[in-house]
């Protein structure tokens, strides 16, 4: 990640349509990496029990667990959650469609991780 | 002898001329690299031809055992121990302190006893005594700090008492870099009938070490953290104190007589290595030992003050840098823990990473310091002998321009 990668990671995470809370959510979830302190938490309000109506996300920590918590409530909504769930590390890496290294593929995949625990 | 390191001792290290001309490796806390001397007595160990120690009847075998036992000289007089017997070769100084919280905490802590430790401890230097704690019913009490990172005196008065039965300390925190006055300290613990293990895990490599003028009970350090490979680590403990401890690990070499029940074993050192040890990294320590002497471990540490100060003053100009620890160089080793406001320590290394500057981030294997200060983690930079001004100069800047981006967004 170089300097201007990042300065958009930080731009975007920082305007998220995606980032704050929801006036009563349907499920939320929260979970950290206790490895480098990355904390997360997602709210969603379904659509018929099974579809993601909106989500929001609260977020402490590095500039690629918050783009990858917005990338990711970005592709769920409308979607179904449980599919969401399931989503292979493949497919989750090619939609946040940002390079991620080895060494931050925690980081990465926190958002993915809290999503799939929602109650 | 001069009073400075040789200009050109970045050459002795052929790694830091591998990847690219702008490499800045400043994560030597973790592990350093390896000067050509070392490489050269592994690899010559293998050529030579290498044999099991301690066991073999023919000529090289007693040539192996004869240079695996002068390393363990070699490395008493290093830290002024009083006898190459007073020296144990374990894997790494993990290792070490496991070995002294089994060996000796099952055999000395009753239920209700205490074992005290500071909030700057390694998980090195924690998580041994809670395995220990745990299995014998004693508890764990932790010294403070002063807002400075150093040991909190009045908190140290009130932690001790007449349950105290072993203090364990960093005599260099590997996140704060403060030095602590381990002589001090031994004799405040000795006043109380206190026995002492030191985690010098990040002091050898930077201090001269003599552990008679300490006095510690036991004193642990890894081979791979002062230029010599992995796998090899130092349990130093007095005579009287090894010769009271049971086996830790049971097997080969550290026996006298088995039979199909029951065995003798061998007096200290050597009932405490089991197993066929690490023979060519404790040769590559041996190597790494004559390097540092030849050094001189008092050039070692201005160089590092040096460093310590121009990197404390640069990173003092840069908005939104919080540093952790003394701010004076002198009452530091090593490294330098820090942050930076709107910017996580993860994505500071990735972005130096980018620029080949290797730093570390994360919690460094200390969560309840991490905890105490307040912080999730940190990032840090950490110094040896073939760092230079100009890797500072180099880092400073990076850092400047990262701090920069977050300062335009806000």
């Amino acid at each position: 990640m170089d300097l201007e990668q990042f300065k958009i990671l930080l731009e975007y995470s920082q305007r998220s349509p995606y980032a704050g809370r929801l006036e009563s959510p349907d499920a939320r979830a929260e979970g950290e990496n206790p490895l480098c302190g990355d904390w997360l938490e997602i709210q969603v309000r379904l659509r018929q029990g099974t579809s993601v109506g909106d989500g929001r996300y609260l977020h402490r920590g590095c500039a690629l667990s918050a783009v990858a918590a917005s990338i990711l409530l970005g592709y769920a909504r409308g979607r179904n959650v449980v599919e969401i769930q399931k989503l292979a590390p493949r497919d989750y890496l090619d939609i946040l469609g940002i390079p991620v290294s080895s060494a931050r593929l925690s980081c990465a995949f926190l958002a993915l991780e809290v999503f799939k625990t929602l109650v | 002898m001069p009073k400075t390191l040789p200009e050109n001792i970045k050459e002795d290290f052929p790694a830091l001329f591998t990847r690219g001309e702008n490499f800045t490796y400043l994560d030597s806390a973790a592990t350093t690299q390896k000067p050509q001397s070392v490489i050269e007595a592994v690899a010559d160990h293998y050529r030579r031809g290498t044999a099991n120690v301690q066991r073999g009847i023919y000529r090289l075998a007693a040539e192996a055992t004869r240079a695996f036992e002068e390393v363990r000289a070699r490395i008493a007089r290093f830290i002024g121990a009083a006898s190459a017997h007073e020296i144990v070769f374990t894997r790494n100084a993990t290792e070490s302190i496991n070995l002294v919280a089994q060996a000796w905490g099952r055999t000395h802590l009753q239920r209700g006893d205490e074992v005290l430790l500071t909030v700057m401890e390694h998980h090195a230097n924690i998580v041994p005594w809670q395995l220990v704690a745990r299995e014998r019913g004693a508890t764990l009490r932790f010294v403070g700090l002063t807002p400075d990172g150093q040991l909190d005196a009045r908190d140290l008065e009130r932690a001790v008492n007449a349950r105290t039965k072993l203090a364990a300390f960093a005599h260099v925190s590997n996140v704060l870099g403060t030095v602590s006055d381990a002589r001090l300290l031994t004799s405040f613990f000795h006043e109380r009938g206190i026995p002492v293990l030191i985690d010098g895990a990040q002091a050898v490599p930077h201090l001269g070490v003599s552990v008679a003028e300490i006095g510690c009970d036991t004193y642990v350090f890894s081979g791979h953290k002062m230029f010599g490979p992995t796998g090899v680590g130092i349990l130093y403990a007095k005579r009287e104190f090894l010769e009271k401890l049971p086996p830790f690990l049971g097997g080969g070499e550290m026996i006298r007589q088995v039979e199909f029940q029951s065995s003798s074993y061998r007096e200290p050192p050597w009932r405490f290595e089991a197993g066929t040890p690490p023979i060519e990294a404790v040769i590559g320590l041996g190597a790494a030992v004559t390097y540092l002497e030849r050094l001189g471990m008092d050039r070692v540490r201005e160089h590092d003050v040096a460093l310590l100060g121009q990197a404390l003053a640069a990173l003092r100009t840069i908005p939104g840098v919080q540093i952790y620890g003394p701010g004076d160089p002198r009452e530091r080793a090593g490294v330098i823990a820090f942050t930076l406001q709107g910017v996580h320590p993860h994505d500071i290394a990735s972005l130096l990473d980018e620029e080949n500057i290797c730093i570390r981030a994360g919690h460094h294997c200390a969560m309840p310091l991490h905890a105490r200060l307040g912080v999730a983690a940190t990032a840090r930079l950490s110094f040896q002998v073939y760092n230079t001004s100009a890797d500072i100069e180099r880092i400073a800047d990076a850092l400047r321009r990262i701090a920069g981006v977050t300062q335009k967004s806000s």
